[in-house]
Protein backbone atom coordinates (compact mmCIF):
# COMPACT_ATOMS: atom_id res chain seq x y z
CA UNK A 1 0.00 0.00 0.00
CA UNK A 2 1.58 2.86 -1.12
CA UNK A 3 1.04 6.30 1.78
CA UNK A 4 2.53 9.25 -0.04
CA UNK A 5 1.98 12.15 2.98
CA UNK A 6 2.08 15.03 0.73
CA UNK A 7 -0.35 18.31 -0.48
CA UNK A 8 -0.71 17.70 -4.01
CA UNK A 9 1.33 20.45 -5.57
CA UNK A 10 -0.53 23.47 -6.99
CA UNK A 11 0.98 22.07 -10.74
CA UNK A 12 -1.01 19.11 -9.84
CA UNK A 13 -4.53 21.31 -9.52
CA UNK A 14 -3.55 23.68 -12.29
CA UNK A 15 -2.96 20.21 -14.70
CA UNK A 16 -6.84 19.48 -13.13
CA UNK A 17 -7.81 22.62 -14.03
CA UNK A 18 -6.65 22.55 -17.85
CA UNK A 19 -8.08 19.24 -17.98
CA UNK A 20 -11.29 19.67 -16.56
CA UNK A 21 -12.01 22.09 -19.92
CA UNK A 22 -12.42 18.42 -21.98
CA UNK A 23 -15.32 17.72 -19.08
CA UNK A 24 -17.68 17.15 -22.02
CA UNK A 25 -14.96 15.85 -24.76
CA UNK A 26 -16.24 12.14 -25.07
CA UNK A 27 -20.21 13.04 -23.17
CA UNK A 28 -22.74 9.72 -23.43
CA UNK A 29 -25.85 8.80 -22.87
CA UNK A 30 -24.72 6.02 -20.45
CA UNK A 31 -22.43 7.47 -17.62
CA UNK A 32 -22.57 10.99 -19.38
CA UNK A 33 -18.95 13.07 -18.07
CA UNK A 34 -17.74 9.99 -16.69
CA UNK A 35 -15.02 10.18 -18.69
CA UNK A 36 -14.25 13.53 -19.39
CA UNK A 37 -14.15 13.52 -15.02
CA UNK A 38 -11.43 10.46 -14.95
CA UNK A 39 -9.49 12.65 -17.53
CA UNK A 40 -9.89 15.58 -15.19
CA UNK A 41 -8.74 14.02 -12.53
CA UNK A 42 -5.64 11.82 -13.54
CA UNK A 43 -2.77 14.37 -12.54
CA UNK A 44 -4.22 13.47 -9.15
CA UNK A 45 -4.32 10.20 -9.34
CA UNK A 46 -0.92 9.96 -10.94
CA UNK A 47 0.26 12.11 -7.73
CA UNK A 48 -1.35 9.89 -5.27
CA UNK A 49 -0.84 6.59 -6.86
CA UNK A 50 2.25 5.29 -8.40
CA UNK A 51 1.68 1.50 -7.80
CA UNK A 52 -0.56 0.39 -10.46
CA UNK A 53 -3.07 -1.63 -8.33
CA UNK A 54 -4.07 0.96 -6.88
CA UNK A 55 -4.09 3.34 -9.78
CA UNK A 56 -6.45 1.15 -11.62
CA UNK A 57 -8.36 0.69 -8.88
CA UNK A 58 -8.76 5.12 -8.80
CA UNK A 59 -9.40 4.73 -12.52
CA UNK A 60 -12.20 2.42 -11.90
CA UNK A 61 -14.05 4.37 -9.27
CA UNK A 62 -13.63 7.61 -11.40
CA UNK A 63 -15.37 6.26 -14.43
CA UNK A 64 -18.37 5.71 -12.67
CA UNK A 65 -21.56 8.04 -13.55
CA UNK A 66 -20.98 11.70 -13.48
CA UNK A 67 -22.99 14.61 -14.62
CA UNK A 68 -23.20 18.25 -13.76
CA UNK A 69 -23.13 21.85 -14.87
CA UNK A 70 -19.44 21.72 -16.98
CA UNK A 71 -18.19 25.05 -14.88
CA UNK A 72 -19.86 24.20 -11.08
CA UNK A 73 -17.95 20.50 -11.92
CA UNK A 74 -14.51 22.28 -10.90
CA UNK A 75 -15.53 22.61 -7.30
CA UNK A 76 -15.96 18.60 -7.09
CA UNK A 77 -12.74 17.82 -9.10
CA UNK A 78 -10.97 20.36 -5.98
CA UNK A 79 -13.22 18.56 -3.44
CA UNK A 80 -12.60 15.18 -4.71
CA UNK A 81 -8.70 15.85 -5.04
CA UNK A 82 -8.95 16.86 -1.30
CA UNK A 83 -10.75 13.67 -0.17
CA UNK A 84 -8.43 11.12 -2.67
CA UNK A 85 -5.45 12.75 -1.20
CA UNK A 86 -7.17 12.44 2.70
CA UNK A 87 -7.38 8.42 1.69
CA UNK A 88 -4.57 8.33 0.09
CA UNK A 89 -2.76 9.48 3.48
CA UNK A 90 -4.77 7.06 5.23
CA UNK A 91 -3.76 4.50 3.21
CA UNK A 92 -7.35 3.59 2.01
CA UNK A 93 -7.28 3.20 -1.50
CA UNK A 94 -11.05 2.41 -1.93
CA UNK A 95 -11.75 6.24 -1.09
CA UNK A 96 -15.08 5.36 -0.66
CA UNK A 97 -15.91 9.36 0.68
CA UNK A 98 -14.48 10.48 -2.50
CA UNK A 99 -17.32 8.98 -4.74
CA UNK A 100 -20.12 9.75 -1.52
CA UNK A 101 -19.29 13.68 -1.98
CA UNK A 102 -19.00 13.34 -5.86
CA UNK A 103 -22.45 12.01 -6.24
CA UNK A 104 -24.18 14.36 -3.47
CA UNK A 105 -22.63 17.44 -5.01
CA UNK A 106 -23.27 17.05 -8.78
CA UNK A 107 -27.16 17.46 -8.40
CA UNK A 108 -27.58 20.65 -6.26
CA UNK A 109 -24.40 22.11 -8.59
CA UNK A 110 -25.65 21.44 -11.96
CA UNK A 111 -29.12 23.19 -10.97
CA UNK A 112 -27.41 26.10 -10.02
CA UNK A 113 -25.13 26.06 -12.48
CA UNK A 114 -27.64 26.00 -15.26
CA UNK A 115 -30.00 28.77 -13.51
CA UNK A 116 -27.20 30.99 -13.16
CA UNK A 117 -24.39 30.48 -15.83
CA UNK A 118 -26.90 29.21 -18.84
CA UNK A 119 -30.42 30.54 -18.41
CA UNK A 120 -29.51 33.92 -16.83
CA UNK A 121 -25.97 34.98 -17.19
CA UNK A 122 -25.05 34.33 -20.73
CA UNK A 123 -28.51 35.78 -22.02
CA UNK A 124 -27.21 38.67 -19.75
CA UNK A 125 -24.48 39.83 -21.36
CA UNK A 126 -24.92 38.77 -24.51
CA UNK A 127 -28.34 41.23 -24.42
CA UNK A 128 -25.54 43.83 -23.36
CA UNK A 129 -23.11 42.79 -26.39
CA UNK A 130 -26.06 42.86 -28.92
CA UNK A 131 -27.24 46.34 -27.55
CA UNK A 132 -23.47 48.06 -27.64
CA UNK A 133 -23.20 46.52 -31.23
CA UNK A 134 -27.21 47.69 -32.97
CA UNK A 135 -26.75 51.00 -31.33
CA UNK A 136 -23.04 51.34 -31.41
CA UNK A 137 -23.07 51.02 -34.71
CA UNK A 138 -24.96 54.30 -35.70
CA UNK A 139 -22.51 55.95 -33.77
CA UNK A 140 -18.98 54.39 -34.93
CA UNK A 141 -18.14 51.15 -35.78
CA UNK A 142 -15.72 51.00 -33.02
CA UNK A 143 -18.88 50.30 -30.72
CA UNK A 144 -19.89 47.15 -32.64
CA UNK A 145 -16.24 45.12 -31.94
CA UNK A 146 -16.58 46.20 -28.04
CA UNK A 147 -19.93 44.60 -28.27
CA UNK A 148 -18.38 41.25 -29.11
CA UNK A 149 -15.47 42.22 -27.04
CA UNK A 150 -17.72 43.05 -23.92
CA UNK A 151 -19.57 39.62 -24.18
CA UNK A 152 -16.58 37.57 -24.38
CA UNK A 153 -14.64 39.50 -21.45
CA UNK A 154 -17.07 39.57 -18.98
CA UNK A 155 -18.44 35.94 -19.41
CA UNK A 156 -14.48 34.74 -19.63
CA UNK A 157 -14.40 36.94 -15.99
CA UNK A 158 -17.43 35.29 -14.69
CA UNK A 159 -16.92 32.19 -15.63
CA UNK A 160 -13.09 31.60 -15.84
CA UNK A 161 -12.88 32.69 -12.03
CA UNK A 162 -14.83 30.07 -11.29
CA UNK A 163 -13.69 27.33 -13.03
CA UNK A 164 -9.73 28.21 -11.59
CA UNK A 165 -10.68 29.51 -8.73
CA UNK A 166 -13.13 26.37 -7.80
CA UNK A 167 -10.82 23.42 -8.30
CA UNK A 168 -7.92 25.60 -5.67
CA UNK A 169 -11.07 26.49 -3.25
CA UNK A 170 -12.40 22.99 -3.57
CA UNK A 171 -9.34 20.98 -2.69
CA UNK A 172 -8.11 23.98 0.43
CA UNK A 173 -11.79 24.16 1.77
CA UNK A 174 -12.83 20.36 1.29
CA UNK A 175 -16.41 19.26 2.12
CA UNK A 176 -16.89 22.16 4.38
CA UNK A 177 -17.68 24.03 1.00
CA UNK A 178 -20.90 22.37 0.79
CA UNK A 179 -22.04 24.35 3.93
CA UNK A 180 -20.47 27.94 2.41
CA UNK A 181 -22.89 26.58 -1.44
CA UNK A 182 -25.69 26.28 0.65
CA UNK A 183 -25.46 29.74 1.60
CA UNK A 184 -25.75 31.04 -2.24
CA UNK A 185 -28.92 32.05 -3.39
CA UNK A 186 -29.24 30.84 -6.89
CA UNK A 187 -32.94 32.39 -6.41
CA UNK A 188 -31.86 35.87 -5.75
CA UNK A 189 -28.91 35.81 -8.45
CA UNK A 190 -31.47 34.84 -10.91
CA UNK A 191 -34.12 37.26 -9.71
CA UNK A 192 -31.21 40.26 -10.10
CA UNK A 193 -30.08 39.08 -13.64
CA UNK A 194 -33.63 38.87 -15.02
CA UNK A 195 -34.24 42.33 -13.08
CA UNK A 196 -31.29 43.57 -15.17
CA UNK A 197 -32.27 41.84 -18.40
CA UNK A 198 -36.08 43.47 -18.29
CA UNK A 199 -34.13 46.57 -18.01
CA UNK A 200 -31.90 46.21 -21.07
CA UNK A 201 -34.47 44.43 -23.15
CA UNK A 202 -37.21 48.06 -21.97
CA UNK A 203 -34.13 49.98 -23.43
CA UNK A 204 -33.53 48.17 -26.64
CA UNK A 205 -37.13 47.46 -27.74
CA UNK A 206 -37.40 51.18 -27.32
CA UNK A 207 -34.72 52.36 -28.89
CA UNK A 208 -34.54 49.76 -31.85
CA UNK A 209 -37.54 51.29 -33.76
CA UNK A 210 -36.89 55.01 -33.07
CA UNK A 211 -33.29 54.85 -34.13
CA UNK A 212 -34.36 52.02 -37.57
CA UNK A 213 -37.88 52.22 -37.86
CA UNK A 214 -38.31 55.52 -39.78
CA UNK A 215 -36.19 53.16 -42.42
CA UNK A 216 -39.30 50.90 -42.99
CA UNK A 217 -42.21 52.80 -41.49
CA UNK A 218 -41.48 56.54 -42.13
CA UNK A 219 -42.52 57.37 -38.62
CA UNK A 220 -40.48 57.02 -35.38
CA UNK A 221 -44.53 56.37 -33.30
CA UNK A 222 -45.47 53.89 -35.08
CA UNK A 223 -42.25 52.03 -35.59
CA UNK A 224 -42.40 51.91 -31.82
CA UNK A 225 -46.38 50.51 -31.86
CA UNK A 226 -45.39 48.00 -34.48
CA UNK A 227 -42.22 46.77 -32.88
CA UNK A 228 -44.14 45.86 -29.43
CA UNK A 229 -46.92 44.63 -31.14
CA UNK A 230 -44.59 42.29 -33.00
CA UNK A 231 -42.87 41.07 -30.14
CA UNK A 232 -46.12 40.50 -28.50
CA UNK A 233 -47.32 38.14 -31.36
CA UNK A 234 -43.93 36.04 -31.20
CA UNK A 235 -43.65 36.18 -28.02
CA UNK A 236 -47.49 34.18 -27.96
CA UNK A 237 -46.03 31.79 -30.26
CA UNK A 238 -42.86 31.10 -28.96
CA UNK A 239 -45.40 30.66 -25.74
CA UNK A 240 -47.48 28.28 -27.85
CA UNK A 241 -44.17 26.48 -28.55
CA UNK A 242 -43.71 27.54 -32.01
CA UNK A 243 -39.35 27.60 -32.10
CA UNK A 244 -37.78 30.78 -33.27
CA UNK A 245 -36.68 29.03 -36.43
CA UNK A 246 -40.16 28.49 -37.46
CA UNK A 247 -41.19 31.52 -36.02
CA UNK A 248 -38.55 33.32 -38.57
CA UNK A 249 -39.50 31.13 -41.86
CA UNK A 250 -43.21 32.72 -41.53
CA UNK A 251 -41.82 36.17 -40.83
CA UNK A 252 -40.36 35.47 -44.19
CA UNK A 253 -43.40 34.35 -45.41
CA UNK A 254 -45.29 37.06 -44.35
CA UNK A 255 -43.10 39.82 -45.13
CA UNK A 256 -42.93 38.19 -48.99
CA UNK A 257 -47.00 38.19 -49.21
CA UNK A 258 -47.32 42.19 -47.69
CA UNK A 259 -44.47 43.10 -50.32
CA UNK A 260 -46.88 41.16 -52.94
CA UNK A 261 -49.72 43.15 -51.75
CA UNK A 262 -47.88 46.04 -51.70
CA UNK A 263 -48.45 46.86 -48.37
CA UNK A 264 -44.57 47.28 -48.03
CA UNK B 1 -12.10 26.86 -52.87
CA UNK B 2 -8.41 26.18 -50.67
CA UNK B 3 -10.49 29.00 -48.34
CA UNK B 4 -13.86 27.51 -47.86
CA UNK B 5 -11.49 24.42 -47.22
CA UNK B 6 -10.20 27.09 -44.39
CA UNK B 7 -12.99 28.25 -43.13
CA UNK B 8 -14.45 25.43 -43.00
CA UNK B 9 -11.97 23.27 -40.63
CA UNK B 10 -11.81 26.48 -38.82
CA UNK B 11 -15.55 26.90 -38.41
CA UNK B 12 -15.90 22.86 -36.83
CA UNK B 13 -12.55 23.52 -34.60
CA UNK B 14 -14.28 27.00 -33.08
CA UNK B 15 -17.78 24.77 -32.90
CA UNK B 16 -16.04 22.30 -30.46
CA UNK B 17 -16.67 25.24 -27.98
CA UNK B 18 -20.56 25.19 -28.05
CA UNK B 19 -20.38 21.45 -25.81
CA UNK B 20 -17.46 20.01 -26.08
CA UNK B 21 -14.26 22.02 -25.25
CA UNK B 22 -14.10 24.74 -23.12
CA UNK B 23 -17.66 26.30 -23.66
CA UNK B 24 -15.33 29.71 -23.74
CA UNK B 25 -18.21 30.79 -25.79
CA UNK B 26 -15.86 31.95 -29.02
CA UNK B 27 -18.24 29.56 -30.94
CA UNK B 28 -21.06 32.06 -29.74
CA UNK B 29 -22.44 33.59 -32.93
CA UNK B 30 -21.57 37.23 -31.99
CA UNK B 31 -17.98 36.39 -31.24
CA UNK B 32 -17.76 33.86 -34.19
CA UNK B 33 -19.28 36.62 -36.67
CA UNK B 34 -16.20 38.70 -35.31
CA UNK B 35 -13.73 35.85 -36.05
CA UNK B 36 -15.07 34.90 -39.69
CA UNK B 37 -15.66 38.94 -40.52
CA UNK B 38 -11.44 39.65 -39.73
CA UNK B 39 -10.98 36.92 -41.72
CA UNK B 40 -13.45 37.90 -44.46
CA UNK B 41 -12.01 41.19 -44.34
CA UNK B 42 -15.01 43.06 -42.71
CA UNK B 43 -15.27 42.47 -38.27
CA UNK B 44 -18.32 45.15 -38.29
CA UNK B 45 -20.20 43.43 -40.31
CA UNK B 46 -19.27 40.09 -39.07
CA UNK B 47 -20.41 41.01 -35.50
CA UNK B 48 -23.22 42.64 -36.74
CA UNK B 49 -24.80 39.56 -38.24
CA UNK B 50 -23.42 37.64 -35.58
CA UNK B 51 -25.26 39.71 -32.97
CA UNK B 52 -28.50 39.38 -34.69
CA UNK B 53 -28.31 35.37 -34.97
CA UNK B 54 -26.95 35.43 -30.94
CA UNK B 55 -30.40 37.58 -29.66
CA UNK B 56 -32.74 34.77 -31.63
CA UNK B 57 -31.06 31.97 -30.25
CA UNK B 58 -29.90 33.28 -26.92
CA UNK B 59 -31.86 30.63 -24.80
CA UNK B 60 -30.63 27.76 -26.34
CA UNK B 61 -27.65 25.35 -24.61
CA UNK B 62 -26.76 21.87 -24.35
CA UNK B 63 -28.10 20.85 -21.02
CA UNK B 64 -27.56 17.39 -19.77
CA UNK B 65 -29.27 15.26 -21.79
CA UNK B 66 -30.85 17.69 -24.12
CA UNK B 67 -29.14 18.25 -27.40
CA UNK B 68 -30.54 21.30 -29.29
CA UNK B 69 -29.82 22.11 -32.83
CA UNK B 70 -26.37 23.54 -32.84
CA UNK B 71 -27.28 27.18 -34.07
CA UNK B 72 -23.51 28.40 -33.67
CA UNK B 73 -22.55 26.25 -37.01
CA UNK B 74 -25.92 28.41 -38.64
CA UNK B 75 -24.44 31.60 -36.98
CA UNK B 76 -20.84 30.49 -38.89
CA UNK B 77 -22.32 29.65 -41.93
CA UNK B 78 -24.64 32.69 -42.21
CA UNK B 79 -21.86 35.12 -41.69
CA UNK B 80 -19.61 33.65 -44.16
CA UNK B 81 -22.21 33.31 -46.98
CA UNK B 82 -23.79 37.09 -46.80
CA UNK B 83 -20.23 38.19 -46.82
CA UNK B 84 -19.73 36.53 -49.87
CA UNK B 85 -23.08 37.74 -51.32
CA UNK B 86 -21.90 41.43 -49.67
CA UNK B 87 -18.60 41.45 -50.46
CA UNK B 88 -17.68 38.91 -53.59
CA UNK B 89 -20.93 39.61 -55.31
CA UNK B 90 -22.32 43.18 -54.55
CA UNK B 91 -25.78 41.69 -53.52
CA UNK B 92 -27.28 44.07 -50.96
CA UNK B 93 -26.87 43.11 -47.51
CA UNK B 94 -30.45 42.89 -45.64
CA UNK B 95 -31.45 40.38 -48.51
CA UNK B 96 -27.76 38.45 -48.43
CA UNK B 97 -28.52 38.06 -44.60
CA UNK B 98 -31.78 36.80 -44.71
CA UNK B 99 -31.29 34.77 -46.81
CA UNK B 100 -28.03 32.88 -45.82
CA UNK B 101 -30.12 32.62 -42.50
CA UNK B 102 -33.05 30.73 -44.00
CA UNK B 103 -30.48 28.64 -45.70
CA UNK B 104 -28.11 27.89 -42.65
CA UNK B 105 -30.50 27.17 -39.95
CA UNK B 106 -31.14 23.49 -41.56
CA UNK B 107 -27.02 23.39 -41.03
CA UNK B 108 -27.80 23.64 -37.32
CA UNK B 109 -31.03 21.31 -37.04
CA UNK B 110 -28.75 18.72 -38.81
CA UNK B 111 -25.16 19.19 -36.72
CA UNK B 112 -27.65 18.89 -33.78
CA UNK B 113 -29.18 15.36 -35.43
CA UNK B 114 -25.44 14.21 -35.94
CA UNK B 115 -24.64 15.06 -32.69
CA UNK B 116 -27.21 12.76 -30.80
CA UNK B 117 -25.87 10.39 -33.20
CA UNK B 118 -22.38 10.89 -32.03
CA UNK B 119 -23.44 10.81 -28.01
CA UNK B 120 -24.74 7.47 -29.01
CA UNK B 121 -21.24 6.54 -30.53
CA UNK B 122 -19.54 7.66 -27.86
CA UNK B 123 -21.10 4.90 -25.86
CA UNK B 124 -18.95 2.30 -27.41
CA UNK B 125 -15.50 4.73 -26.44
CA UNK B 126 -17.10 4.02 -22.64
CA UNK B 127 -16.38 0.44 -23.30
CA UNK B 128 -13.20 1.11 -24.57
CA UNK B 129 -12.10 3.15 -21.86
CA UNK B 130 -12.27 1.10 -19.54
CA UNK B 131 -10.11 -1.43 -21.29
CA UNK B 132 -7.75 0.84 -22.28
CA UNK B 133 -7.54 2.21 -18.57
CA UNK B 134 -6.77 -1.57 -18.14
CA UNK B 135 -3.68 -1.78 -20.77
CA UNK B 136 -2.32 2.11 -21.11
CA UNK B 137 -3.39 3.51 -17.41
CA UNK B 138 -4.27 6.90 -17.49
CA UNK B 139 -2.77 7.57 -21.13
CA UNK B 140 -5.60 5.02 -21.92
CA UNK B 141 -8.60 7.39 -20.45
CA UNK B 142 -6.83 10.26 -22.04
CA UNK B 143 -7.25 8.61 -25.60
CA UNK B 144 -10.45 7.45 -25.15
CA UNK B 145 -11.81 11.20 -24.07
CA UNK B 146 -9.82 12.94 -27.09
CA UNK B 147 -11.14 10.04 -29.16
CA UNK B 148 -14.86 11.80 -28.36
CA UNK B 149 -13.60 15.21 -30.28
CA UNK B 150 -12.88 13.54 -33.82
CA UNK B 151 -16.47 12.85 -34.80
CA UNK B 152 -17.75 16.37 -33.79
CA UNK B 153 -15.12 17.60 -35.94
CA UNK B 154 -15.75 15.72 -38.89
CA UNK B 155 -19.60 16.25 -38.51
CA UNK B 156 -18.99 20.23 -38.73
CA UNK B 157 -16.60 20.01 -41.13
CA UNK B 158 -19.15 18.33 -43.67
CA UNK B 159 -21.70 20.47 -42.94
CA UNK B 160 -19.86 23.61 -43.35
CA UNK B 161 -17.97 22.54 -46.40
CA UNK B 162 -21.92 21.15 -47.88
CA UNK B 163 -23.09 24.74 -46.81
CA UNK B 164 -20.06 26.72 -47.81
CA UNK B 165 -19.48 24.86 -51.44
CA UNK B 166 -22.87 24.12 -53.12
CA UNK B 167 -24.17 26.95 -50.61
CA UNK B 168 -22.67 29.52 -51.73
CA UNK B 169 -23.21 28.32 -55.40
CA UNK B 170 -26.87 28.24 -54.72
CA UNK B 171 -27.38 31.78 -52.74
CA UNK B 172 -25.30 33.28 -55.59
CA UNK B 173 -28.38 31.99 -57.73
CA UNK B 174 -30.85 32.67 -55.82
CA UNK B 175 -29.78 36.10 -55.09
CA UNK B 176 -29.12 36.69 -59.34
CA UNK B 177 -33.07 35.35 -59.95
CA UNK B 178 -35.23 37.01 -57.19
CA UNK B 179 -38.17 38.94 -57.94
CA UNK B 180 -38.19 42.92 -56.86
CA UNK B 181 -41.03 41.75 -54.11
CA UNK B 182 -39.02 39.06 -52.71
CA UNK B 183 -36.08 41.00 -51.99
CA UNK B 184 -38.27 43.52 -50.73
CA UNK B 185 -39.75 40.58 -48.36
CA UNK B 186 -36.62 39.72 -47.24
CA UNK B 187 -34.98 43.51 -46.73
CA UNK B 188 -38.18 44.09 -44.74
CA UNK B 189 -37.26 40.48 -42.85
CA UNK B 190 -33.79 42.06 -42.15
CA UNK B 191 -35.26 45.02 -40.47
CA UNK B 192 -37.91 43.32 -37.88
CA UNK B 193 -35.42 40.43 -36.91
CA UNK B 194 -34.61 41.96 -33.77
CA UNK B 195 -38.42 41.73 -33.04
CA UNK B 196 -37.94 38.14 -32.74
CA UNK B 197 -34.69 38.42 -30.60
CA UNK B 198 -36.51 40.52 -28.28
CA UNK B 199 -39.60 38.11 -27.61
CA UNK B 200 -36.98 35.47 -26.88
CA UNK B 201 -35.63 37.66 -24.41
CA UNK B 202 -38.98 38.55 -22.89
CA UNK B 203 -39.72 34.07 -23.12
CA UNK B 204 -36.96 33.98 -20.38
CA UNK B 205 -37.40 36.78 -18.03
CA UNK B 206 -41.59 37.26 -18.49
CA UNK B 207 -41.93 34.45 -15.61
CA UNK B 208 -40.15 36.31 -13.04
CA UNK B 209 -42.76 39.25 -12.97
CA UNK B 210 -40.44 42.18 -14.69
CA UNK B 211 -42.86 43.11 -16.41
CA UNK B 212 -43.04 46.85 -14.88
CA UNK B 213 -39.24 46.98 -15.09
CA UNK B 214 -39.88 46.76 -19.00
CA UNK B 215 -42.54 48.74 -19.14
CA UNK B 216 -40.46 51.92 -16.84
CA UNK B 217 -37.32 51.41 -19.46
CA UNK B 218 -39.36 51.17 -22.56
CA UNK B 219 -41.13 54.46 -21.82
CA UNK B 220 -38.36 56.30 -20.21
CA UNK B 221 -35.48 55.49 -23.14
CA UNK B 222 -38.42 56.33 -25.55
CA UNK B 223 -39.36 59.61 -23.98
CA UNK B 224 -35.21 60.33 -23.72
CA UNK B 225 -34.97 59.49 -27.54
CA UNK B 226 -37.25 61.95 -28.61
CA UNK B 227 -36.31 64.80 -27.00
CA UNK B 228 -32.25 64.00 -27.36
CA UNK B 229 -32.62 61.77 -30.61
CA UNK B 230 -28.34 62.02 -31.07
CA UNK B 231 -27.62 60.53 -27.84
CA UNK B 232 -27.97 56.53 -28.05
CA UNK B 233 -24.33 55.37 -26.87
CA UNK B 234 -24.74 58.08 -23.88
CA UNK B 235 -28.86 56.35 -23.25
CA UNK B 236 -27.38 53.24 -23.74
CA UNK B 237 -24.36 53.54 -20.87
CA UNK B 238 -27.42 54.82 -18.63
CA UNK B 239 -29.64 51.77 -19.43
CA UNK B 240 -26.72 49.81 -18.24
CA UNK B 241 -26.01 51.85 -15.05
CA UNK B 242 -29.62 51.87 -13.94
CA UNK B 243 -29.76 48.19 -14.70
CA UNK B 244 -27.30 47.71 -12.56
CA UNK B 245 -28.63 49.85 -9.74
CA UNK B 246 -32.35 48.18 -10.10
CA UNK B 247 -30.05 44.68 -9.93
CA UNK B 248 -28.66 46.19 -6.81
CA UNK B 249 -32.14 47.30 -5.75
CA UNK B 250 -33.43 43.83 -6.29
CA UNK B 251 -30.20 42.33 -3.89
CA UNK B 252 -31.82 44.33 -1.09
CA UNK B 253 -35.36 43.48 -1.61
Amino acid sequence: MNTPSFRLSKWVLTGVVWRSFFLQACWNFQRMQNIGFCFAISPVIKALYPAPAARQKAIKRHLEFFNTHPYCASIILGVVAKLEEQAAQAGDDEAREAGRVKIGMMGPLAAMGDVIYWVMLRPALALVGVSLVLFGSLDQSRFVILGALCFIGLYSIAHLGLRIGGVFLGYNRGVEIVKELRRLNPQNISHCLSLFMAVMLGMAMSAYPLLYGWRIFNSRILGVVLMALLVGIMYFGLRRGISAAWLFYGMVLLAILAAYAGLV
Amino acid sequence: MDHIVWLAALGAVLALDYAMVGQFMISQPLVLGGIFGALLGDMSTGVLIGALIQLIWINIMPVGAYVPPDYTVTGGVTVILTLTLVRQYGFPFGTSMVLALGMSIPAGILSGKLDIAARRFNLCLVQSAERLAGKYGLTGIAWANLAGLGPAFLRNFIIYLLWLGPGVWLAVKLSGSLPPQVVKGLELVYWIIPALAFSVVLEIIAKNRVHWWIAAAFFSVGVCLLIWPGKIILLLAASIAGATAVVCWGRKS
